[in-house]
């Protein structure tokens, strides 16, 4: 008696448990690299740049890979968090990282990472973005000149919003500098991504958010460009005031740099220890990075979608290394 | 508000798209079964069918994965109920009285409580989208650190309502909990107590910590007993008990109504999840509620709350992700992929040009939620045999099975070693009669709490008074004040009233438990 | 122990607790300091560490209790409903002491066996420590278990495990 209630028990658990083994089974299998999935790694919040080139392209290399691709999202530190996590993993090449390069040198040359430039290697960098300085729709900022009267007058007066350690935040420094303004005394807020920051700025959290143009797409409706940080207008933002035409009006004299430098990353070990997984990841990005239908897609979100490849990609990721960690000072005290 | 012409349409698409209504049930089924497994969370469960969705239409994709979102978000209060293991930090309210209730062989009408709860909350969550997408939308926009950090701090003071038998033994485990959620590297950059180890440097995982916790407390225990209730005459699966849970949820309206609210607003503001919202509207209900010291043993209302503020976040932050394009979280990050994938950019512009589409993806879901109900009660009918096994089967197959979950989420032996951890910890706690919840909240809250306070300091520059300029914070701060003040009269006058009664209600109510 | 005439019970072992928190809260706060004495690092930290550190001092009195006195003097509310308990009996307790060790050698195994083996080892101690005594029971389950979570996890999960057989 006793003996068959304890069979049927048994019988009702091992139902339930396969019930769980009823699932597909994702691909699995064959010792051949890649045979699981492949993890991005995206050291910034949901919803900012990176994770929007990731996304757009991430159907198009899982079909060259055969594997899937999924993203971690490792925010914090100012990128730092998500570079050290990837340097951190086996060398497997089951984790690449989808990330703005330029954070690299500056949170090296703050004191912030415990990584060098050169424990980074490109796969390809197809993506440069530009620093815009934009206000909630609805905000008594009337445009930049006017934030920046109010700033020299009263360092407190406009809130500021900047992604920690980012390109923006040096030309959010160098512009405010160039002016004259105290910014020891500015109310800074420092965010984990550029998504959060677009959305502060959007909401009106803070009177002006600095970040990358690219990602202001969606909140287009909702935001007021103020200030666009490149040279050569870019179609979407055609209307956007140059901050280099803002400077020649009140007569400042004012230098930036160009934006994020976005791509995809891999540590320099696994490129030198495991040259055929990354010969196979290098051939699968660029495959899929030529697909016409790719770059179409890349087009409807307005991302640009380029092979450079990872020798042309290094030397820019150098280049601009060594540009930014000359201007990283002006990050002292962030 | 509702654009009629609009409205047409999207049936128009409903009712072409054949395939998409066979999605939702296996869809349902997906999500429930992956999230009752502790440690597979609502964000893991849509990950794994994600790359099945890729080969499906556009509609019948983002059907098959919001399907498995509103399965998901049940899921996890079926452990939580039978077996006090929340399956996802945003089950842990549920705990606190769908156990108490599993304890006194109420398991039945439990979770029929918290099905229906989920059921009516989706399904207002979905209709209270249909109507103000827009302007809520823009409200999240305008929530800032202050009123983040406000939020946390709301969350936290659930401690306060929970009560404990020593209060200087449960603030200092909040203390301690908050101070573990700050391990690892901050948003500052700044990192402390990782002892060197770089898995440490996103934080302590919060799953298997929370699970360890929980667990060494309880379901180590149950070693010592034969069944996971004492009682033989409890030990009843039935439909009638489970189908009268569902119906009586109706007698609280108030309560439904509340749950849904909180979870739908904050399950709109990106980055704080449903992981908060149970606990509010279950403080909260346990507050404005006349029998609150009944609450955690075994009290309904307490299981509703949790349930319908989860249950409705899952609207909440569908608002955010539709209007704004926004990811709110993990899940929402997942369907804003599916939506990528088929080249369609959630935002302003997408529920303005394609309206049609925002709202047959609403209604679906508004079915969907209706479907869950009769997927969710086979479920836990077949989930409620677990208290006909004996402990010697059940209890190595659910630490296995906890501990083979907490290994899913990072795929690495460092889960499981946290699990251990926490249950050493658990253990001890349990063992000098400190209360673990706080050690809970304050983990799941720690980081958020030092994060938001971090900007709130940033934005107001050091200058306290700048809080008065923020009218969302005072309003916020003025609710917490007042939830307070009115728990601290209405214990007291309880406490009062206990003390007269408390002989006469032992004698009446309380039977010693039978020992196994 | 005996203070000013009057005799105490002394918890020692809660009283080593608080110690070993005393001592975990001093050190994360002075690596913290040592980090960075910033304000972005310790404006939440420091000032919490501090208040726990002054609550564990308030918690030490709770340790002593006068021997002519019954237990319990700070009792906020009648009981704490949440409170999980721990079975009072030293045979009950002994049994989850025994398991949690049980759950532990698995974990710490699991990479070193394999999944599998750690699995069905540690399901034949743990049925064995709530009661299990007949061999075909002790065999076959853990047999079941084993099979439905390594072929079930390895479905559901995208990650790699270490097994020895399966």
């Amino acid at each position: 008696m006793k003996s068959g209630t304890t069979r049927r028990e048994a019988l009702k658990l091992t139902m339930l448990a396969g019930a769980s083994l009823a699932c597909p089974n994702i691909v699995r299998a064959a010792d051949k690299y890649p045979s699981r999935p492949i993890k991005i790694v995206v050291p910034f919040a949901p919803g900012g740049s990176s994770d929007r080139l990731s996304r757009v392209a991430m159907p198009f290399v899982q079909k060259e890979l055969g594997q899937p691709l999924e993203v971690v999202y490792q925010p914090g530190g100012g990128t730092v968090l998500g570079h050290t996590y990837l340097l951190n993993q086996p060398l497997d090449g089951y984790t690449i990282c989808n990330s703005a390069v330029t954070y690299i040198p500056l949170t090296i040359a703050q004191g912030l990472a415990p990584f060098k430039v050169d424990d980074f290697s490109m796969i390809n960098l197809p993506s440069r973005d530009f620093t815009m300085a934009v206000t909630a729709k609805d905000t008594s900022v009337k445009s930049f000149a006017d934030a920046l009267d109010r700033l020299k007058k009263d360092p407190r007066s406009v809130s500021l919003g900047v992604q920690a350690s980012s390109v923006d935040y040096v030309n959010m420094i160098l512009v405010l500098q160039a002016v004259g303004i105290d910014t020891a005394k500015i109310r800074l807020v420092t965010y984990d991504g550029g998504g959060p920051v677009r959305n502060a700025a959007a909401g009106g959290q803070i009177d002006v958010g600095f970040a990358g143009a690219e990602g202001f797409i969606n909140l287009r409706d909702k935001i007021r460009v103020l200030a666009g940080f490149w040279d050569e207008t870019i179609a979407e933002w055609s209307g956007a005031p140059l901050v280099s035409k803002i400077a020649t009006e009140t007569g400042i004299k004012v230098n930036y740099l160009p934006g994020a430098l976005r791509g995809w990353v891999v540590p320099t070990k696994l490129k030198q220890e495991q040259p055929e997984i990354f010969k196979t990841l290098v051939g699968a990005f660029e495959r899929a990075t030529k697909n016409p239908e790719a770059i179409k897609a890349s087009q409807v979100q307005q991302l640009g979608l380029v092979w450079y490849g990872p020798e042309a990609s290094d030397a820019m990721y150098q280049k601009t290394a060594k540009v930014l960690q000359e201007h990283a000072y002006l990050l002292k005290g962030s | 508000m509702i654009d009629m012409h609009a409205m047409a349409g999207a049936l128009d698409l409903m009712g072409t798209s054949v395939a998409s209504w066979g999605w939702i049930i296996p869809g349902l089924i997906v999500g429930l079964v992956f999230s009752a497994i502790p440690g597979v969370s609502i964000t893991m469960a849509m990950a794994i069918v994600l790359p099945m969705s890729l080969y499906m239409d556009f509609f019948p994709g983002v059907v098959f994965l919001t399907s498995v979102y509103t399965g998901a978000g049940f899921g996890g209060s079926v452990p939580a109920i039978l077996m006090n293991i929340p399956g996802s930090p945003s089950s842990y309210a549920t705990t606190f009285d769908g156990y108490a209730m599993s304890k006194k062989g109420l398991h039945n009408e439990a979770l029929g409580y918290a099905l229906f709860a989920s059921t009516i909350c989706g399904l207002l969550g979905y209709v209270l989208l249909l109507l103000v997408i827009e302007p809520l939308a823009s409200i999240v926009l305008k929530i800032g650190p202050f009123e983040m950090f406000s939020v946390a701090m709301w969350g936290m003071l659930l401690l306060g309502s929970l009560g404990t038998r020593y209060a200087t033994r449960g603030l200092l485990a909040a203390a301690f909990g908050i101070l573990l959620g700050t391990v690892g590297m901050n948003t500052a950059g700044f990192v402390r107590g990782t002892l060197g180890m770089p898995e440490l440097l996103g934080g302590i995982s919060t799953v298997p910590a929370m699970i360890g916790l929980l667990a060494s407390g309880q379901l180590l225990s149950l070693a010592s007993k034969d069944y996971i209730l004492d009682a033989e005459s409890a030990r009843t699966v039935s439909l009638r008990r489970i189908l009268a849970g569902c119906w009586g949820t109706f007698r609280y309206p108030g309560v439904l109504i509340r749950g849904s609210v909180i979870g739908i607003v904050i399950g709109a503001v990106p980055g704080v999840g449903s992981s908060v919202g149970n606990l509010i509207a279950y403080a909260e209900t346990k507050r404005t509620a006349k029998d609150s010291a009944t609450f955690g043993k075994g009290n309904p209302k307490g299981v509703i709350a949790a349930e319908s503020a989860v249950a409705s976040a899952e609207g909440g932050s569908m608002a955010t992700m539709l209007a704004l394009g926004i990811p709110g979280g993990g899940a929402t990050a997942i369907l804003l992929a599916a939506f990528m994938m088929h080249n369609i950019v959630p935002g302003p512009s997408f529920i303005q040009n394609q309206k049609d589409m925002v709202y047959a993806i609403i209604l679906n879901n508004m079915v969907q939620a209706v479907l869950l109900l009769v997927v969710g009660i086979g479920f836990i009918y077949l989930a409620c045999n677990i208290v006909r096994i004996r402990t010697r089967y059940i209890l190595p197959a659910i630490l296995v099975i906890a501990t083979m979950g907490t290994y899913a989420v990072e795929g690495s032996i460092g889960g499981p070693i946290t699990l251990f951890v926490f249950s050493i910890i658990g253990f001890a706690l349990v063992k000098f009669e400190y209360p673990v919840a706080p050690v809970v909240v304050g983990l799941l809250l720690g980081r958020m709490l030092e994060t938001e306070l971090l900007r709130s300091y940033q934005l107001a520059g050091g200058d306290i008074t700048y809080v008065f300029e923020r009218p969302a914070t005072m309003a916020i701060l003025a609710v917490m004040i007042f939830s307070l003040t009115m728990t601290a009269v209405s214990k007291r006058r309880q406490s009062r009233a206990n003390r007269d009664g408390n002989l006469s209600r032992i004698l009446a109510t309380e039977q010693p438990e039978p020992r196994g | 122990m005996r203070i000013r005439n009057q005799h105490y019970v002394v918890d020692w072992l809660h009283l080593g607790f608080i110690l070993l928190m005393v001592v975990s809260i001093t050190l994360y706060l002075l690596n913290a300091r040592h980090v960075s004495t910033s304000l972005n690092n310790l404006l939440l930290l420091q000032p919490l560490a501090f208040c726990a550190l002054a609550l564990c001092a308030l918690i030490v009195p709770q340790c002593f209790r006068r021997a002519d006195r019954p237990a319990d003097a700070d009792v906020l509310l009648e009981d704490d409903p949440l409170a999980p308990s721990l079975p009072q009996g030293g045979k009950e307790l002994a049994r989850v002491v025994v398991l949690g060790l049980a759950l532990g050698l698995m974990i710490f195994s699991l990479n070193v066996v394999g999944f599998d083996v750690a699995i069905s080892l540690f399901c034949i101690a743990a049925m064995a420590i709530c009661g299990e005594r007949r061999p075909v029971a002790l065999i076959v389950y853990p047999l079941a278990v084993t099979l439905a979570a390594v072929y079930g996890f390895r479905a559901l999960m995208s990650y790699p495990m270490v097994t020895f057989i399966l």
